[in-house]
């Protein structure tokens, strides 16, 4: 009973604010009858509107000199219909998760839509950046977006009748999956067609479509570009997603909090670590639970490992793509010490699942220290090696320089994240700006471009490599003595040993592992993002009190910054297509989920 | 056998059969069709510690029609499926097919509304390789499988139906 009430202890108590968020009071005063209620939980405010009016809402946040959200981080929905055996006013929300640069804030705001009309006013106009996600909620939920200018299914095939994400649609589908599909309409025929006519002189010259992918070397995995041509020259672009969909927030309806941590390990795979610490923390932040700062150091340390192992593959298959093979021999030589260390501490080289909610599996091994150091200290001469290769190569700042330019003003409007963002001039991490785990400790900087092209892109990056080791020597040579777990038996599994020999062990062992008995968090929902490799990594749960999520949404950086894709190789070469995509180190597996 | 023995050292007799299975197996062009979590283990497959090289099976090749192993490394969308049928046939004659990993022989661990549960049930398949995803000695393992597989195929046999 002692260990009960202290385990009670750890966790945050929930305590009611007095104070109210200065965006809200500006919400209530300016459109008191649209907002419906606002909602405080883990320190993050919520404004539900009804969605009439939802474009002046939006528009009044992103210009309002005091609230300035000049950026919409995610566009996601949310169906209520099963929420809690309530009956809800509305059965859809439209969420929209705000981030203001300048005042360095967050808001969230959510739209109510009824099952009748299902529509409401697309935010395109407000923020290009929302383009694709209301792509993908019209496709999973089947919701309207009005004055949206290419409102077509993103992920599913053109063909698919349902929208899988809505509560009634089962989750092993209704037997599309038994029975190979005819070909997708959306994949045979001319899909420029219909459309504007667009560039200089569309008579004069003879305008040609190339395909490229969903299977070609350079579409890293499975991409497909839909290519209108001017002899080589680049005219338009559709980029077309979603041959890699595999049901990721779907499945996190089904799983416990814990079995949803193997799933992430999926999402970006050349990163695992990354996607299983943001996870975690993301169920922590629902919960309340603090992990003790040994699991914070050891979690820091390995998501910067992450983040080399990602940085090399990118480097590796964009080089390569580029046509300089050698670099993808070296840069996987040093991933295979990565491996070597990954395995070591979690079993496995890919596929980790080394995080659960409340801290990691187990501690790292004795050699740990030893393993880290011998890596980053034979590292910095592995990456000398391809910087001499690459950096002044005339070859290499041929294909590069001048090439995808994308200005600061556009890649925050697109919602550009992580080093294609910072590529741009914009000095945003999320490690500085809204700092997680224990990246204050830490001495590091972060690396930014100046035109916002392919080579800054790759300066950037090539920085951040060097950045990490920094950080990680930090790291493991402080790394505190303690525990990996937050000390709570109704979060942790306890150990073997005490299982077999206690009883309160044993009843908190089966707690933790039935179904709405373990990690059970109470109901509301909880935004939280780490930079991931490829940028902001967020997760967006809803919980409705029960032992897996309500509804679990991924932010996944390669989808928000493909979007831009068609509007940088604008006017470019066919080659150079290549040469952007590599740039943009897209994801196929977060890419689409 | 005493024919041989007449033409001494310098000369080896065998059947028609044994070299050309000998000439396939020890030069199999793979078509990586790689989509996720496995196409990263194969590419560390063909990188400097595994080397597929090794096995004769280096030359990767993005063209089906000049390849004659098709690698399906990775999950297969039901959006993905139809474009895998048409580059399963697009290869020529003769081909086999290693299904790498969990997702592509079974579905894996995502028994989802998108997911096919298992290439299998669209294409011929020769080797499955379990693992989620596998390492690469597994797929060198499976790459060896398929070369045993070919030295025992009877390429001058007349195929009856």
């Amino acid at each position: 009973m002692a260990e009960e009430q202290k385990n009670q202890g750890t966790q945050v108590a929930e305590v009611e604010p007095e104070a109210t968020h200065p965006t809200a009071e500006k919400l209530k005063e300016r459109f008191a009858d649209e907002i419906v209620e606002v909602v405080e939980f883990c320190d993050q405010w919520t404004a539900v509107c009804k969605k009439d009016r939802i474009i002046e809402i939006l528009t009044f946040l992103r210009d309002e000199p005091g609230l300035a959200y000049d950026r919409i981080t995610d566009l996601t929905a949310v169906d209520y219909s099963e929420y809690m055996g309530q009956t809800p006013a509305a059965r859809f929300h439209v969420v929209y998760n705000l981030y203001s640069h300048p005042n360095n804030q967050r808001f969230r705001v959510h739209a109510q839509v009824d099952e009748e009309d299902c529509c409401i006013a697309s935010a395109y106009p407000v923020w290009k950046g929302s383009e694709w996600p209301e792509r993908e909620v019209f496709d999973m939920f089947g919701i309207r977006f009005e004055g949206h200018p290419d409102l077509r299914r993103v992920l599913m095939p053109v063909n698919f009748k349902y929208h899988p994400l809505r509560k009634d649609y089962p989750l092993h589908g209704r037997g599309e999956r038994d029975v190979i599909a005819p070909e997708d309409p959306g994949f045979v025929g001319n899909p420029f067609a219909g459309m504007e006519e667009h560039g200089e002189d569309p008579i004069a010259s003879e305008r040609m479509i190339l395909n490229l992918g969903p299977q070609h070397p350079a579409t890293h995995g499975t991409l497909r570009l839909t290519l209108e041509l001017d002899g080589e020259k680049i005219v338009r672009c559709i980029p077309d997603i979603g041959y890699l969909h595999t049901g990721f927030e779907k499945l996190g309806e089904h799983h416990t909090y814990n079995q949803w941590v193997t799933v992430t390990d999926r999402m970006n795979y050349l990163s695992p670590l990354s996607n299983n610490i943001g996870y975690s923390m993301a169920v922590e932040k629902l919960m309340g639970l603090e992990v003790p700062a040994r699991a914070q150091y050891i979690r820091v340390i390995l998501a910067e490992l992450s983040r080399v192992a990602d940085h090399m593959v990118w480097l590796g298959t964009h080089a390569l793509d580029i046509g300089a093979m050698t670099v993808f021999l070296y840069t996987f030589e040093q991933r295979e010490r990565l491996y070597n260390i990954f395995e070591a501490v979690t079993g496995a080289r890919l596929t980790t699942s080394y995080t659960r909610i409340g801290g990691l599996g187990w501690d790292v091994p004795e050699n740990f220290h030893q393993i880290v150091t011998e890596f980053t200290g034979q590292f910095p001469a592995a990456i000398d090696e391809v910087d001499q290769l690459l950096t002044r190569n005339r070859i290499w700042i041929d294909r590069t320089k001048g090439i995808g330019v994308i200005s600061a003003a556009d890649a925050i409007a697109w919602n550009l994240t992580g080093p294609m963002l910072r590529g741009s001039g914009v000095p945003y991490d999320l490690r500085k700006d809204e700092p997680y785990l224990c990246y204050e400790d830490f001495d590091f900087e972060i690396p930014v471009g100046e035109k916002g092209d392919v080579y800054d892109r790759y300066l950037v990056r090539m920085e951040e490599l060097s950045q990490s080791i920094r950080i990680i020597e930090q790291a493991v040579n402080n790394l505190p003595e303690g525990k990996v777990k937050v000390d709570d038996g109704k979060v942790i599994l306890p150990e073997k040993d005490q299982v077999y020999s206690g009883m309160e062990s044993l009843i908190h062992h089966f707690k933790v592992t039935m179904d709405h008995h373990g990690i059970v968090p109470p109901p509301g929902d909880a935004y939280v993002a780490t930079e991931a490799p490829n940028g902001e990594l967020g997760f967006y749960v809803v919980s409705d009190g029960s032992g897996h999520a309500y509804r679990l949404r991924v932010r996944p950086p390669s989808f928000m910054n493909y979007q831009c894709f068609r509007e940088m190789v604008d006017g470019h070469m066919v080659a150079d297509a290549v040469a952007i995509l590599g740039s943009m180190n897209v994801i196929a597996g977060e890419l689409d989920r | 056998m005493g024919l041989e023995t007449g033409l001494g050292d310098s000369v080896m007799t065998t059947t028609l059969s044994r070299i050309i299975n000998w000439a396939r197996k020890s030069s199999l062009w793979p078509m990586p069709f790689g989509t996720a979590c496995c196409a990263i283990e194969m590419m560390a497959t063909l990188s400097g510690r595994y080397d597929m090289a090794r096995f004769g099976a280096e030359a990767v090749r993005f063209s089906p029609r000049q390849s004659d192993l098709l690698i399906v490394s990775g999950r297969i969308s039901i959006k993905m499926m139809p474009v895998l049928k048409k580059i399963y046939d697009q290869m020529p004659d003769p081909k086999w097919v290693i299904s790498m990993g969990a997702c592509a022989s079974s579905g894996g661990v995502f028994n989802t509304y998108t997911l096919v549960q298992g290439v299998d049930q669209f294409l011929p398949v020769d080797v499955y390789v379990p693992g989620c995803p596998p390492r690469p000695e597994d797929l060198l393992y499976a790459l060896m499988k398929v070369q045993d597989k070919i030295d025992r195929e009877r390429p001058t046999q007349a195929v009856t139906s």
